[in-house]
């Protein structure tokens, strides 16, 4: 290995000559894709592991490389106003864009392509077999899409042709322009709001929170369907005073129709010295969003009654869930069986 | 040899030993780290990366568009 590396050296040196000096210092690019605007160097990989300059061009490692496939119900997104008891066909590859100590994906997101098994699913494929297990929808997920951009973006084109639905489950690190050219085909987006103070964001996942909250906005002004998870760390994010001002400015810049979940934390990654969040904790986020004025609030990643949809009209139970199960369904054509009141969301399948 | 001769070269030679070590010094805070770890990085990718068999696809196709 030793020999080799001195080989490849006197290569490089040899053929290279002096055009080498020029070509590392004039071949840096930046990408502008996710708020970290990496500059790169001449075959230097973007902190999300999978985007190199070579040569002054930038590429993708990961286009039609997933390292995860599955049929999943959608509820698992977790999407609960998108076409229940539908199945979607998830997709993803390696790589993230942030490095959260608590990601629960972390052996993938925190992954490098040329160190995963990957599959060979090019974007056709990928959306034949989609039509071809009877999935309504295809899902972006498990990892951060936005480091898949490309691949995503070709696969929702040809989706969309085939009458097949576009969802993305995603942390919201990603810069406007690329954010609404992706928009005009994705129909619905779960967005991963981590907490609601700067700190949170810099400390444990080394990006910034405004603009996550720029491109909840960028989905809404681009009519794609918006929900929002809110993972519930215990001592790190479960101030209540927080999430009453987080749940404020979802109701003030998204508007109350916006579901938001409230995950419970089991230990993972860099933080497996920390409990699984308490149900009370959840509890209490659950209502603080209700006093808040959100109409749709869930609690995830723990069964009880919360994870049910209720009519903000009546009351009625709407949608009956055991884990990823629909059991009951209440809602026909978007509306309450019990008072006609229009319930949010994308229901025809 | 003549003395003198020899002293000459010796010299001539030191001088250049004094520029070159003295270029080396202030040449490598700017370039020499930069090809340093521009060779490491050409190799990884060499040896590991294109091994691997995973292709390069264009990653300025929303830039395009846009454009």
């Amino acid at each position: 290995m030793e020999h080799l590396e001195r080989l490849k050296l006197f290569k490089l040196f040899v053929l290279h000559g002096a055009g080498l000096y020029n070509g590392v210092m004039n071949s840096r690019v930046k990408c502008e894709l996710c708020p970290t605007e990496c500059e790169l160097g001449n075959y230097e990989i973007g902190g999300c592991r999978v985007r190199i300059n070579r040569d002054g061009e930038l590429f993708s490692l990961v286009y039609g490389k997933p390292c995860s496939v599955a049929i999943d119900p959608i509820e698992k997104k977790p999407f609960f106003h998108v076409m229940p008891a539908t199945k979607s066909f998830s997709v993803a590859t390696v790589g993230c864009v942030l490095g959260c100590k608590f990601c629960q994906n972390w052996q993938i997101s925190q992954g490098r392509p040329e160190d995963t098994d990957s599959h060979d699913l090019p974007p056709d494929d990928l959306v034949r077999q989609a039509l071809f297990y009877g999935c309504k929808s295809i899902a972006y997920t498990y990892t951060e899409p936005t480091v898949f951009y490309e691949y995503m973006y070709d696969t929702s084109v040809i989706a969309k042709k085939y009458g097949v639905r576009n969802t993305v489950h995603t942390c919201g690190y990603i810069n406007e322009k690329p954010l609404r050219e992706l928009s005009k085909y994705l129909d619905a987006a779960c967005v991963d709001l981590k907490a609601f103070t700067e700190d949170f964001y810099a400390k444990l996942c080394g990006g910034r929170l405004r603009p996550v909250l720029d491109s909840l906005i960028v989905l809404r002004e681009e009519g794609v369907w918006v929900e929002i998870t809110n993972l519930v760390i215990p001592t790190h994010n479960d101030d209540m005073k927080k999430i009453s001002e987080m749940c404020k400015w979802i109701i003030q810049n998204l508007g109350p129709d916006v579901p938001i979940h409230f995950s419970r934390f089991l230990p993972h990654y860099k933080l497996n010295n920390l409990p699984p969040t308490p149900f009370e904790t959840l509890n209490n986020a659950r209502q603080t969003a209700l006093d808040a004025g959100l109409k749709y609030v869930y609690i995830g990643n723990i069964r009880s009654n919360a994870e049910n949809t209720f009519c903000p009209n009546c009351k009625k139970l709407l949608i009956e869930r055991a884990g990823y199960q629909v059991t009951q369904n209440n809602i026909s054509g978007g509306k309450c069986i019990f008072c006609n009141a229009t319930i949010a969301g994308l229901w025809e399948a | 040899m003549q003395d003198n001769k020899k002293f000459r070269i010796v010299a001539i030679l030191s001088t250049l030993l004094v520029i070159f070590i003295l270029s080396y010094n202030i040449l490598q805070e700017y370039f020499m780290t930069e090809i340093g770890g521009y060779l490491k990085r050409r190799i990884y990718y060499e040896t590991v990366i294109s091994k691997k068999g995973l292709k390069l696809h264009d990653a300025r196709h929303w830039k395009k568009i846009e454009e």
